[in-house]
Parts: C-alpha cells; structure tokens; sequence
C-alpha cells in the first residue's frame, strides 16, 4: 500500500508538472502575440523601402542624364557618344547626388558596364544602355542602412 | 480494481478536457492580442502618396515648367519700392491663409462678406497686416530687392517693443503675451495669428470694449480680440494701452486693400484655390477617408544651383528657399512633421520627406522635396 501511494503521488506531480509548464508556454506565448502585435509596422517591411529608393533613383538618374553640360550637350548623349565617363561628369554626378542624398550619407559611383547591378537593401543600381551591350551604371550605397531583403 | 480504473480514467479524460480547454484558450487569447493591435501602415500610406506625386510631377527625370512658373513663392520676387514690397508681402499672406481657411470656420468668406468687414477672410488678414506693419515683415522695406531678407533673424524683423509686449513681423504677433510662437518666421507668425488670435476670438455673443465703450461681436469681436480687451484704458503716466479704435481702423484699410490687390479682392471676389487644388485631380489622388482632412502634402521646388543642405544635431536641414511650392489637404498635420523631427509619438501623423533632383524642358535644374503626411491615427495607433 504505501508503495501503491507513493506511485499515485509521483504520477499527480507530474501532471501537475505538465499543466504548469504548458500554462507557463500560453502565458508566453500570449504576452510575445501582444508585443509583436503593438510594434508592428508595415513601413518596415524593406521591399517597401526598396521600390521607394528605386523611383527616386529612377527619377534622379534619368535627369542627370538629361541635364546638359556647358556645350549643351546632355549627359547622355556626351556619354553614349564617347563610350566613356569623363573625370567631369563623374564630378557632376557626385555633386548632383551627393547634394540630393547628402554627401555625408552616400558612396556613388558612375560607370560603364555591360551586365546590370541590382538594387538591393541600401545600394540603388540604376541603369540605361547607350548601346546594344553596355550601360551607364549608377551606383549609390546610402550609409547607416542594412542590406536587407 | 476494475471499478477504481475506470474511475482513474474518468478523472483523467476531465484533466485532459481541461487542459484542451486551457489550450484553445491560449490560442485563442494569442488570436485576439495580435489582430486585435492595429496594423500601423500610415507611413506606407504616406510613402506611396510621395511616391504617386513623384511618379506623376516627373515623367523619366523631366518636369514641365509648368510646375514652378505658375506657383512661383513669393520668396523669389524682388522689389524695390514700397509699394512693390507690400504687393509681394501681400501675396505671400494670401498664400499662407488660403490654404489653411478651409480648416477655420465653414463658409468662412461669407461670413466675412456679409458682415462688411471685407471682401473675403484674405482680404482682412491683409487689412490687418496693413494696420499691424504697414505689409512690412523686416526693419527695412528690402535688402538686396529681398522682402523677407530677415526671416527668421529675430533682430532684424520689424518690432514693437515696450514694457507690455514685444510685437514681431508682419502681423505683430506680441510674443510676451504668444509665449510659444517664433513668429520672426514670416509663416509661422501669419498662421498663428490667424489661427490662434483671430479666429480664437471669432463670436457670435456681443461683448463691450470699456475703453470706447462700444460693443463688438463676429468679425469686429475677434478685431477687437486681436488688439486686446483691456479694461485698464492707460498706464500710471496716461500713455494708452492697446488702440481703442483699432477695429475702426482695420475696417478703414478696406478700400486700399481693395485698390492695391484688385485680383483678391475687388467686389464679389473669392480667392480661387484651384491653383493649389488641382493637382489632387491631375495625379489622381483621391483623398476620401471615413473621416475628413487626414491626409496633406507639400511639394517644395528648389532651384539645384543654389539648393543646399547642412547638418544640425545630426539631421539634415535645407538651408535654401523653395522657389516654387504646391500644396494640399490639412495643413493642420504639418506641425506634426515639426514635432516628428524631435520625437515619434504614435498618436501623431506620420510624415515621409523624400527629395530627388529633375530638369524642365528649357534644362532648369531642380531639387524637388514632397512631404506627405497621413493622420488616420484612430485605425493604425493603439488607443
């Protein structure tokens, strides 16, 4: 018998046991539901940001290639023209960018190539062809932001 | 021993009963927490309202000039006689308090109309700023043809000051008295001293000025209220306090406002706001809410050559003028974008800045900057 009495307390124990431990996971599990449910903000969600990034650099870029240099030729056909970048107007560029992103907050770089960069997280690509094979590529890397996909 | 059995698992299957009840509890507690917390989505909301202006002022980097030459700022203009200065300021006036009285009180120029006191709500703002400075914002008329050459710098804005007020700008807003206002600002003196002296004293109920002795309600009222309803008529040496026929006089500039600003208002004239407005229809923005006014935007074009950009406390600050800027919704939720910069409360709009550069067709440069701003905090912000 009191073998017998022993085995019956030991098999309460551990439902009692069990019950606190899957209390004890509700509780947490609620309490996680209500803070992850207060924060939550759909501006976070980073391809939002991406696609924002991207009509800017769009906008920004076409227009830099559109503005005309001090012969007033455009950028573009200077470029597409010449099949290369000159010293000046990657000069240009990075003050035109530098002054819309804030110098202190980007990296830019202008170039000529023949396969597209993508843009992801904190670097804008924007390209154009100036023929069948090659770009003008814009690359900004915006300081103080993640990569994030 | 059979008997105790099926009593063990009777008592047993109540347990498990139980803890499937405390379960689905949980779960369902979970459920409720989570979708029961608002989705906050106002600064998506106002990142792709930036986004859709963006995409319809621009089309591939290129804006028409369209933009700027219509809505030129009046900061831009320059003058050199009185005269010219006063149409300038005037002008700037009109702007500022156009775009807000949609949020003052309704049929606001009617009201103004019908009791005689001016053509329109714009034209006594101005017959105010003409009584208060003479449409004088600065110590000088101009300064390099500049009419707001000293905005912002405070000892360099037009003043009164005695012992009883320190009056500032162009409507001579007494900062002793608006202890809160930076009214050296030309635009922030103009919308608080519409806002927050005019209309406030704006009442239908009749009240007697000692000082004439003669009684005042609706517009004259909040004229009256606008100089103050003191009861000590002078000080200890005789000298008058405050003007005891000033709402008279206010009423007495009608007609050289009328003479000096014919295209706001001459008779029967209602200051069109279409020029602002009509970019809501041209790039199909559709601002219709369950609740009125929770959306507003600003476009600001700056001229590229001179745009520039410091930094202050580690944020970027725009230390030029806009040439040209377009504007519309509440102008109200703009003063959120000023108190988001130090702190982002949840209870307050959600405002988005973005800027990016364009050329028109004659290959002017521009820095564009579009704010959007989005309230709606009773469906995204946790009550």
């Amino acid at each position: 018998m009191p073998r017998n009495k022993s085995a019956q307390v030991a098999d309460t124990a551990t439902w009692i046991v069990a019950t606190a431990v899957i209390i004890f996971i509700l509780v947490v599990s609620v309490y996680a539901a209500s803070k992850i449910g207060r924060n939550f903000e759909f501006s976070g969600i980073s391809s939002f940001n991406e696609k924002t990034q991207e009509i800017l650099g769009q906008q920004s870029f076409h227009a830099y290639l559109l503005t005309k240099n001090s012969n007033g030729t455009a950028f573009y056909n200077q470029i597409s023209s010449s099949g290369k970048i000159s010293s000046t107007d990657e000069l240009i560029a990075a003050t035109l960018f530098g002054k819309i992103y804030g110098i202190q907050n980007s990296e830019m770089s202008l170039k000529i190539t023949n396969k597209k960069s993508e843009s992801l997280g904190n670097i804008v690509a924007q390209a154009i062809n100036i023929d069948k094979n090659n770009f003008v590529e814009l690359i900004i890397k915006l300081k103080g932001r993640e990569a994030t996909i | 021993m059979a008997t105790n059995k099926i009593g063990a698992d009777k008592i047993l299957s109540v347990y498990w009963f139980a803890i499937l009840f405390l379960i689905a509890s949980g779960i369902f507690a979970m459920v409720y927490v989570f979708y029961n917390s608002p989705f906050d989505v106002r600064n998506a909301e106002a990142d792709a309202l930036g986004n859709q202006i963006v995409s319809c002022i621009s089309q591939n980097g290129k804006i028409s000039s369209s933009w700027t030459t219509a809505k030129t700022s009046a900061d831009l203009k320059t003058c050199q006689t009185p005269a010219e200065c006063q149409k300038i300021t005037g002008e700037k006036i009109v702007s500022i308090v156009n775009g807000m009285k949609g949020d003052l009180i309704p049929n606001i120029d009617s009201l103004v109309k019908q009791e005689g006191v001016a053509e329109n709500f714009e034209c006594l703002v101005l017959q105010i700023a003409m009584q208060e400075s003479v449409l004088q914002h600065c110590k000088q008329t101009q300064q390099d043809g500049s009419t707001f050459y000293c905005d912002g710098n405070i000892s360099e804005v037009k003043s009164l000051s005695n012992e009883r007020e320190t009056s500032l700008g162009v409507m001579q807003v007494n900062i002793k008295v608006h202890k809160n206002i930076q009214a050296e600002f030309f635009d922030k003196g103009v919308e608080y001293a519409v806002k927050e002296v005019l209309i406030k004293g704006y009442s239908s109920l009749s009240k007697d000025y000692t000082c004439n002795g003669k009684t005042y309600s609706g517009w004259k009222g909040a004229l009256r209220n606008y100089n103050g309803w003191n009861t000590l008529c002078t000080d200890s040496s005789g000298k008058l306090i405050g003007n005891p026929n000033y709402v008279e006089e206010v009423l007495s500039k009608k007609t050289v406002i009328q003479q000096n600003f014919p295209e706001f208002c001459s008779e029967g004239k209602i200051v069109d706001v279409s020029q602002q407005k009509n970019l809501k229809d041209e790039c199909h923005l559709n601002f219709n809410s369950e609740s009125q006014d929770q959306y507003y935007f600003q476009i600001d074009f700056y001229d590229f050559k001179t745009f520039k950009i410091s930094e202050s406390n580690g944020k970027e600050i725009i230390s030029s003028q806009p040439i040209a800027t377009i504007f519309d919704g509440n102008v109200n939720l703009k003063s959120d974008c000023e108190v988001q910069e130090t702190k982002d409360y949840q209870k307050q709009s959600k405002c988005f800045e973005k800027r990016f550069y364009a050329v028109d067709e004659k290959n002017n440069q521009y820095a564009i900057k579009i704010t959007s701003v989005v309230r709606k905090t009773e469906k995204n912000a946790k009550k």
